[in-house]
């Protein structure tokens, strides 16, 4: 059923076109119904207790106001828990285009990726090198829109510890393309950086607060090194985890700037999160 | 049977390069409802004849399925596939005009003498503030339309009260009235061209060479898009807590109250961070308004025979004509 409504809902909100009473029909309604499967306090998976490795192709769709993110994954293993394969997602703005691909490793509660990311800038440039930035000057135009290329490796772990689990993401990035002589606005990271070398780290703990553990709370902090403009950016803030149904999640996240050299309002932090994520998975 | 008889032709709102023709409106129902949506602890089984309007008491508990169901009265009208066609016009029109833009080589520049003196109250004194200022406008609007469709819709609908086809049809209703207030705006960006109040401190204040300055973002001022689609979703929202008790009896002054809050602080913070004149708030402030009641009450919400006509009374039918050059779009009242 929550498979049925997500697939309506979002062909509803985000297509914003012809969802139609048969979809409303099929959701159904008015009975009861079970609590949400699956274990309490931990991240989202494994809900398919199939031991037996498959090749399989699966989907996280992020979708809220103003932004659809979807992302498709092929791999062999089991998509809810250990498995190896590729990642790929789109990504398309009102200011930019590009995508990125990469391997992926899961082994819980371990995940790895590595993979590039291409941006092509319809508008923004290149930024000239100051000292510090406003929200204006990272929408600098001079008629040669940035485009460049990063490598990324990300490492994630999510080891449970205590009633919830620690949430640690480590990652390093490695800028082509941007010159020497000029600064860029990443929108992965939302820092103002110097190529090519970019590192981060989030730390946080992520637990349950209510409805048996659907809802959870995580306080994170997050740090920033660009060691080309020297400078450090560090974030603190809290996310916000809602399993309503068992692929479908509602999710939030408010981690503002705490410190950084410039002043980049809500474009400095991670407030790209009011929505819900969508998870679908098939064997192949 | 009516009080009179109006077509309008508002092919110059919403225009279409072809499609097929469908009735926005179904033929009115009369088949009885249960009197409320929201049936008593422990209602007996409805009549076999309407299992929609079988009522499920929760458990009170803050768990999926606590609270009680909701119903969609069958006298009121689904969200259709005339209804996606519509939002689907609407939103191929926004994007239609967005993409077209102003015209900045004759820009509305002339200032009106109530938005000067509003600016000079209200504009932040420093460019530091209104950044903020728009910082929190930008998050304003996204709590303000996400609230209802995130939070009204799917959580406390679809999720606490285990009603989905409820949370579905208001989150749908809420698309398509911000997915009208959008057309709307921004054909009145493409129609106005009006230069925003900080377009003349470009080149002094602000680096001409700042986007801002240099794209046609800079002549997108009439109407305010931030506050119009603020009330939009604010006034849908309070429409359907008016007609299902999402947060249960007598629970909808809250929601209406808060929405209708966030959406004139959104407003005033356009002014504040020198996007907008007054004038463009309070137009988009009352069309946001107007459109986010229309479209629940005329398109969906309809009233019994009984209930007395009015706004949303079966006497009120909306179609889609199919024309030479598209798609208008008709009504009766």
């Amino acid at each position: 059923m929550a498979l049925r409504f997500i697939t309506s809902a979002a062909l509803g909100l985000v297509l914003l076109g012809s969802a139609g009473s048969a979809m409303a029909q099929v959701v159904g309604g008015g009975t009861g119904a079970p609590p949400p499967a699956g274990p309490v306090g931990v991240p989202l998976g494994p809900r398919d207790p199939d031991p037996e490795p498959h090749m399989f192709v699966s989907t996280a769709v992020d979708v809220g106001f103003q932004y659809l993110r979807p992302r498709g994954s092929v791999g062999y293993g089991n998509p809810w828990g250990t498995w190896v394969g590729v990642d790929a997602n789109p990504l398309v703005s009102g200011t930019a285009a590009g995508g990125y691909a990469g391997l992926r490793v899961a082994l819980p509660p371990v995940d790895l990726r590595a993979g590039s990311r291409y941006i092509y800038s319809f508008s923004k440039s290149f930024l000239p090198i100051k000292d510090s930035y406003a929200r204006r000057d990272i929408e600098y135009d001079d008629g040669d829109p940035a485009r460049y290329l990063a490598l990324e490796g990300e490492l994630t772990l999510s080891p449970i510890v205590g009633p919830g689990y620690i949430l640690s993401e480590s990652s390093v990035t490695y800028m082509t393309g941007v010159p020497e002589d000029q600064y860029v606005y990443t929108e992965q990271l939302r820092i103002v950086a110097a190529a090519p070398w970019i590192f981060r780290q989030r730390l946080g703990y992520v637990f349950p607060i209510a409805a048996d553990g659907a809802l959870k709370l995580g306080i994170v902090g997050e740090y920033l090194r660009d060691p080309d403009r020297e400078t450090d950016t560090v974030r603190g803030g809290i996310l916000l985890r809602f399993r309503l149904f068992e692929d479908l999640e509602a999710r939030a996240n408010f981690v503002p700037v705490l410190f950084s050299p410039d002043e980049l309002g809500i474009k400095g932090g991670d407030f790209g999160q009011l929505g819900i994520r969508w998870t679908w998975a098939e064997d192949l | 049977m009516s009080f009179g008889r109006a077509v309008a032709g508002l092919i110059a709102l919403f225009v279409c390069w072809g499609g097929e023709a469908r009735s926005a409106v179904a033929a009115p129902t009369r088949s009885a409802t249960l009197g409320a949506t929201q049936a008593p602890q422990g209602a007996p089984s409805a009549p076999a004849s309407e299992p929609d309007d079988h009522v499920r008491p929760g458990s009170g508990k803050f768990e999926r399925g606590g609270g009680d169901s909701l119903v969609w009265r069958n006298s009121w009208k689904r969200y259709s596939v005339g209804n996606g066609v519509l939002t689907g016009i609407a939103l191929t029109t926004f994007i239609t005009a967005y993409a077209i833009g102003p015209n900045p080589e004759e820009p509305w520049t002339s200032h009106i003498g109530i938005d000067e003196e509003a600016r000079e109250w209200l504009r932040a004194p420093g460019y530091h503030w209104r950044q903020r200022a728009e910082d929190f406008s930008d998050i304003g609007l996204t709590l303000a339309v996400s609230y209802p469709v995130l939070f009204d819709s799917l959580i406390v609908s679809s999720w606490y009260r285990n009603s989905p086809d409820v949370g579905l049809q208001t989150a749908l209703i809420d698309v398509e009235a911000i997915s009208f207030t959008l057309a709307i705006q921004s054909l009145a960006n493409l129609a106005s061209s009006r230069e925003r109040p900080y377009g003349r401190t470009c080149g002094t204040e602000l680096d001409p060479n700042t986007a801002d300055c240099v794209n046609d973002n800079r002549y997108r001022s009439f109407f305010s898009g931030h506050t119009s689609v603020s009330f939009a979703a604010a006034a849908v929202n309070c429409v359907h807590h008016t007609q299902l008790p999402i947060y249960g009896k007598d629970g909808a002054l809250a929601p209406c109250i808060g929405g209708f809050a966030v959406a004139g602080t959104v407003g005033a913070l356009r002014i504040v961070s020198d996007f907008h004149y007054l004038t463009d708030v309070l137009t988009g402030a009352f069309i946001g308004t107007g459109v986010g009641i229309a479209v629940p009450l005329v398109l969906h919400y309809r009233k019994d025979d009984a209930d007395g006509r009015g706004l949303g009374s079966e006497g009120i039918e909306v179609r889609l004509i199919p024309t030479p050059g598209g798609i208008g779009v008709g009504g009766t009242f």
